[in-house]
């Protein structure tokens, strides 16, 4: 679906976006964060199986917070961030400022609000980036969040049918932890040829 | 002087409000979560500033900007969110606001957002 440049400039894109989102993040919980963007993928919608992040071992315990945000008009999707449950812990602790303990995963209300507004601010850093350089304007929805185990979650109800998702295998290293996550981007298909557009764009304006 | 932060998300609320309060301990600080909320604070407690995200559940940030301008352009508002649109942003500030901050609030934009309520206050 990417030719081999294509790819690469949408890495690099990427990775300034991720570095916009990770200083964000650095912000929220006090300490240096490194947010690396190690794979990406875009697939066809159909060609996903959540079951296979488990299998392939992306989530060492299945048990899931994912947070998700709706956005469009011209250029629009679903976007998800996925963290395993065991970490979510961590990065709330960071973010206020706890000690945390090791072993202790249990969520209280105010740990699911902590979470959803850093979700929503690293989802808003990493997709507000699309409308700029897009030169379009989305609007959200507000942030919405789950927990489950990965393998029960409503596929279709997560990734609409007839998008192509773009999938970014992050990991968070704070200074004492790394946390794995997925963050998935459902486009619709005029909203793929909006951004190769706009890759081949400006790969065009670097004679590439 | 009164300020009302008005953020679906209690932990950015109080995050704020403890902001503000380390600054400016004589202030008082109303809370609402969302923008239907927000406004009938707005229309009750009459707040010297108020300083709005603009995503939130039903009514958002820039209508209630818009409903609090049809009657009112001396209220200081200042706009507290994490969306990174320029167009957002200068949208945003064509509604006669005093200033757009970019969520989340290190310590320089936490000193920003006391230097505008301060200047709120001496204004």
């Amino acid at each position: 679906m990417l030719s081999p440049l294509q790819k690469d400039a949408l890495v690099e894109i990427l990775n300034t976006h991720i570095g916009k989102a990770a200083s964000s993040l650095s912000e929220m919980v006090n300490q240096k964060v490194i947010l690396s963007v190690p794979e990406i993928e875009l697939k066809d919608s159909s060609d996903i199986n959540f079951y296979q992040f488990e299998k392939e071992g992306i989530f060492s315990n299945s048990e899931v917070v994912m947070s998700s945000i709706k956005f469009g008009e011209i250029f629009k999707g679903d976007a998800n961030i996925v963290f395993p449950m065991a970490n979510v812990k961590v990065l709330v602790d960071a973010c206020l400022g706890n000690e945390n303990e090791p072993g202790n995963t249990k969520l209280t209300n105010e740990d699911l609000d902590v979470i959803k507004e850093l979700c929503n601010v690293v989802l808003n850093a990493l997709i507000g980036e699309f409308g700029n350089l897009l030169d379009v304007r989305l609007e959200y929805t507000s942030p919405k969040i789950d927990f489950a185990l990965i393998s029960s979650l409503e596929q279709s109800e997560i990734i609409p049918s007839n998008t192509y998702v773009l999938i970014l295998y992050t990991s968070f290293f704070l200074a004492k932890s790394q946390i794995r996550g997925l963050i998935l981007i459902a486009l619709t298909e005029n909203s793929v040829n909006l951004l190769l557009q706009k890759i081949d764009e400006l790969l065009g304006d670097m004679n590439v | 002087m009164k300020i009302l932060i008005v953020d679906d998300s209690v932990f950015a609320q109080k995050f704020m409000e403890k902001t503000i309060l380390a600054s400016l301990p004589d202030e008082q600080i109303i809370a609402a979560p969302s923008g239907e909320d927000a406004y009938e604070l707005f229309l009750s407690e009459t707040p010297d500033v108020i300083v709005t995200d603009l995503l939130m559940p039903g009514m958002g940030g820039q209508m209630l900007i818009k409903m609090i301008r049809q009657t009112d352009g001396i209220c200081k508002i200042i706009v507290v969110s994490a969306d990174v649109q320029k167009s957002v942003q200068d949208e945003v500030m064509q509604m006669n606001i005093t200033a757009f901050i970019n969520k989340p609030l290190n310590a320089e934009k936490s000193e920003q957002l006391i230097r505008l309520l301060g200047d709120a206050k001496n204004a």
